[in-house]
């Protein structure tokens, strides 16, 4: 079949107008949860008028219909958004613009730009998530746009099937791949964001630099990853010491905790230093999902700072930027110090107490006129939880006005919020410099690739005293009241279906199936994260350092080079592909020639196979049939178009009988 | 393994050196690696564009997946140059018998395509010089044939020239290419004149009033029969023309009609030529034995369509050397 025409002028028929239905649809798919309803709906609209034009034989709207709609869209459009630029506007911005081209798509031309459009708008959903299954999802997606691209390019075409359409395209990408990969390491990251701070994208949940009876309670209800450690190999610390640090919490109305009375003006940013008691720090690497927030959990005391980062004078880790994406960070810590004396307006801070709580301040007070010293103090608190009859839950009755109190004389039933802040405040009152410490406790060990799976209901709230000697100490006084929680981690003390175990199945055969599937899933998100997401410019500074690569020029002369070698390879694959066809006759042509070379009848270098064989059937006459049934049969095979296997297999056969 | 993106300015001087693309045994033409060009189509600039802006949003909101995801697309538009280049290669291309026509109509070239190896190919395009391209597919191990038109404009042999192979397949973001020179060419015989009496419709053509008798009168005969399509004529008049045209050019010896260079007195050439090839139309057509006079060349009377092919062709290469 042979077609004429000028071929970006080519209408488009059905079949071409349904790949683009199918293309956009599926495009369109990811993007539901998160676009205005208007906008899929004006897309859907577009889309069906589009196929029942190409079905029915509809009329499309001319220009100006087209320009109102157009109007139409773009003032929907910042009339929601109040802007067209941005994450959310301007994908909303593409889907529409994709619904009009569609519209008036007519010919090749209008045909290709719909899927070009398409791609864009497929990897725009990368924005919203990056995880493995929206992933393999968007491949697909890739798949079958390009399907469509390679069907509108074969202008010859029938109707070649779906899967025909899905193997072509699969095997363009799938020889991408090796390109795809080198870019990816190779290719010179810039540093973003390139025009301002994308304020959309990134990370909910998490903990705040502000307590209140309950907020960390609702996290224990989070099953999200917060972040995932790799101890590089070295021994995971007992789970009594896996304190992740975050926002220290000084200042306190009695009821609310926070980093700062006035939140506008941050504590100056002195870092006061401390001195490691043990030998070595404990080095390991944390991939951070994204929390919108711009500390970093480490263990304990941080002895060094990642890039990008600084160290608090409340001794944790802060970046310069909230992290909105997902952030890798190797640091080291130290377990056991002694931390930098107190200045009076730290002092100061570390005691202060609103008027609220009369009862507990009482209390303290008492306890401090009994003690000898403040560990003495310390121990009598601590002694008052384990003993008397608190309770440790996550079901804690709401309390109003002086929560302390109403806690500590009333309901006593609290989760580790309550007791940190309750404890904070008897060591107030009793006159030993407190503060409550945030962060996540314990974490759950992956065996099956060796780190650590902190989530958000690891997350903890812990008080730290001012020892004389001593410098900050923790004191966890939830530990006094549920030891397992520290021992043996959260999963210890919430109900079962809140620790990701089936509801229905009580199975423990079951459960434990269930949950080393979760935790090989969890290996390979973590390993996805390392070694994909968490690669930015710092992390590929460093694999570019190791390749040798130090200046951005042999980088660039490193891409293309690669480039150019991978084409080559994949080119002459090809050809080898190409060959490998037709050499089955050569090689039995060989085998051929050897035997009649045992006969004492050599072929002369330039002897076409005609020459040779009619030379060949002089000598040996009684053979001369099937000589001449091989001539034929070879020559048919390597001189004429058409051949088949059939014939490559009748060839195999002759040469393998034929004894001269 | 030649990638001509490397080399191209070697290339186009070759090219621009207007090397021949001779062909080789039985006229057939192979493409081979040092054959075929390749350049970005503006659907592979617009898409390059693409890219880039997908990978400043990437660099924008740090987002490797987004990275991952652009260079795949990069990578499957690279591989798509290298498939575009193997659609093409090791096709060879012979050009068939061209069928002789009157100038004025489209000559049809049939080149046929074998895929001498490697994967059926799709969409390849074949065009000649300032033509419409054709399209074709050519099934692994396969042939086709396509007709490729050429609009005549002189009479004489018509050179297919140059014939333009491309792909866009698979994607259309690169545009594989070569030029070829097939050896094949096209025999374009005159335009036949509208009517026998061509010159008596001259303008200011009042030389040819003067009637007299003989061939002249024998042209005014005809002057009605228009075209070269037969028509049902009134049997009578052309029982009568006949008779008159037998009776006055029946030459001593027999039933022959002499058509005559020095019959007609137009001015030009091609006019004269136009006239003759009219009149050999009209005598085949109408069965008579007729012969040609031209200067420097006699065809004897003879009747059929090969006869009828050598005068045609004596008309159309009158004048050129052969």
């Amino acid at each position: 079949m042979n077609y004429r025409f000028s071929p970006d002028d080519l209408p488009l028929d059905r079949h071409a107008v349904d790949l683009l239905m199918l293309s956009t649809g599926l495009t369109l798919m990811p993007h539901l949860p998160h676009l205005p309803l208007f906008i899929p709906l004006f897309c859907a609209v577009f889309a069906l008028w589009r196929w029942m034009s190409a079905h029915y034989a509809w009329a499309l709207p001319g220009v100006l219909a087209r320009t109102l709609l157009t109007l139409t869209a773009l003032g929907g459009i910042s009339l929601v958004f109040g802007t067209i630029l941005g994450r959310d506007a301007g994908t909303s911005l593409l889907t529409l613009m994709l619904g009009l081209k569609l519209l008036e798509t007519r010919c090749y031309r209008d045909a290709v730009v719909v899927l070009f459009l398409d791609y864009f708008l497929g990897i725009a959903a990368v924005l919203y998530s990056q995880s493995i299954p929206v992933l393999i999802y968007l491949v697909l997606v890739l798949l079958v746009i390009t399907a469509a691209l390679i069907e509108l390019n074969q202008p010859t075409h029938g109707h070649t099937p779906l899967r025909v359409m899905l193997r072509r395209a699969g095997v363009l990408m799938a020889q991408a791949i090796p390109l795809a990969l080198l870019l990816f390491v190779l290719f010179p990251r810039i540093p973003g964001p390139l025009w301002g701070m994308p304020q959309d994208g990134g990370g909910m949940g998490g903990l705040d630099d502000s307590m209140s009876p309950g907020s960390i309670t609702h996290l224990s209800r989070s099953d999200a990853v917060a972040f995932r450690v790799d101890f590089n190999g070295a021994e995971t610390p007992l789970p009594q010491l896996l304190y992740w640090r975050g926002p220290v919490l000084w200042y306190t109305d009695g009821r609310n905790w926070s980093a700062n009375r006035d939140k506008a003006v941050p504590p100056p940013a002195v870092d006061p230093g401390f001195t490691p008691l043990d030998d070595a720090g404990l080095e390991y690497s944390v991939t951070l999902e994204p929390h919108s927030r711009s500390w970093l959990y480490a263990l304990d005391l941080p002895i060094s700072v990642p890039a990008g980062a600084h160290r608090t004078r409340d001794l944790f880790l802060v970046a310069d930027k909230p992290v909105r994406q997902l952030t890798r960070y190797s640091v080291a810590s130290s377990l056991h110090y002694r931390t930098a004396p107190l200045s009076e307006a730290e002092r100061a801070r570390a005691l202060q107490l609103p008027a609220a709580n009369p009862e507990a301040q009482a209390l303290g007070a008492e306890w401090r006129a009994q003690a000898v010293d403040d560990t003495a103090v310390v121990e009598r608190a601590l002694d008052y939880f384990g003993t008397e009859p608190f309770y440790y839950t996550l079901d804690p009755p709401p309390l109003s006005g002086n929560a302390v109190d109403e806690f500590l004389f009333q309901t006593r039933r609290g989760f580790c919020e309550h007791y940190s802040a309750a404890f904070t405040v008897l060591m107030r009152a009793a006159g030993i410099p407190a503060r409550v410490v945030t962060g996540y406790q314990g974490g759950e060990l992956n065996p099956l690739d060796d780190y650590l799976i902190v989530r958000q209901r690891d997350a903890h709230a812990w008080s730290e005293i001012w020892l004389e000697g001593r410098g900050w100490v923790r004191v966890d006084p939830t530990a006094a009241v549920a030891p397992q929680r520290i021992e043996q981690g959260i999963d210890s003390v919430l109900p079962a279906q809140q620790r990701g175990l089936l509801r229905d199945f009580q199975s423990d055969a079951f459960n434990a199936l269930w949950q080393r599937s979760r935790l090989a899933f969890d290996t390979l998100n973590n390993r996805w994260n390392q070694w994909v997401l968490a690669y930015g410019p710092e992390n590929q500074a460093a694999v570019l350092a190791r390749l040798g690569l130090h200046s951005r020029v042999t980088t660039v002369l490193a891409v293309l080079t690669g480039i150019v070698l991978l084409l080559v390879v994949i080119g002459a694959a090809l050809l080898y592909k190409r060959r490998r066809r037709i050499d089955p006759a050569l090689r039995q042509y060989q085998r051929f020639c050897a035997k009649l070379a045992r006969r004492g009848l050599v072929r002369a270098p330039a002897e076409g196979p005609a020459a040779f064989c009619a030379r060949a059937e002089g000598q040996l006459p009684e053979l001369s049939d099937t000589i001449a049934f091989i001539k034929h049969l070879y020559i048919a095979i390597r001189y004429e178009s058409h051949y088949s296997s059939d014939q490559i297999k009748r060839l195999r056969r002759a040469v393998a009988a034929f004894r001269p | 393994m030649h990638l001509s993106l490397t080399s191209l300015p070697h290339k186009l001087h070759r090219l621009l050196g207007n090397e021949r693309r001779r062909a080789g045994r039985n006229g057939a033409v192979e493409l081979r690696q040092r054959r075929i060009f390749i350049l970005p189509t503006r659907y592979g600039l617009l898409f390059g564009m693409l890219t880039f802006v997908m990978l400043i949003g990437a660099t924008n909101y740090n987002n490797s997946t987004g990275f991952l995801l652009s260079f795949l697309l990069i990578g499957t538009a690279l591989v798509s140059m290298l498939h575009a280049y193997h659609n093409m290669l090791r096709l060879s291309f012979q050009a068939g018998r061209a069928g002789a026509v009157f100038c004025g109509e489209a000559a049809s070239f049939g080149v046929v395509i074998s895929n001498g190896g490697g994967p059926g190919r799709l969409g390849i395009g074949l065009n000649l010089a300032g033509q419409a391209p054709v399209f074709t597919d050519v099934s692994a191990g396969g042939r086709a044939t396509v007709e490729l038109a050429l609009p005549t404009e002189r009479r004489g042999w018509l050179p297919i020239g140059t014939l333009t192979v491309f792909t866009r397949y698979p994607l259309g973001l690169f545009r594989a290419w070569s030029q070829l020179r097939l050896d094949a060419r096209c025999l374009v015989y005159p335009a036949p004149a509208a009517r026998l009496d061509a010159p008596a419709r001259r303008p200011g053509g009042s030389a040819r009033r003067d009637h007299k008798p003989g061939r002249d009168e024998f042209m005014g005969l005809r002057a009605d029969h228009r075209g070269d399509t037969p028509r049902p004529v009134d049997g009578k008049a052309a029982a009568r023309g006949r008779e008159m045209v037998t009776k006055m050019f029946c030459d001593p010896l027999g039933e022959e009609l002499w058509l005559d260079w020095n019959d007609h007195a137009a001015p030009d050439t091609d006019t004269r030529l136009g006239l003759l090839c009219r009149g050999v139309l009209w005598a085949e057509e109408n069965g008579y034995s007729y012969g040609l006079r031209l200067p420097g060349a006699i065809i004897n009377a003879g009747r059929g369509e090969e006869h009828r092919h050598r005068c045609l062709q004596a008309l159309a290469l009158y004048g050129h050397p052969a």
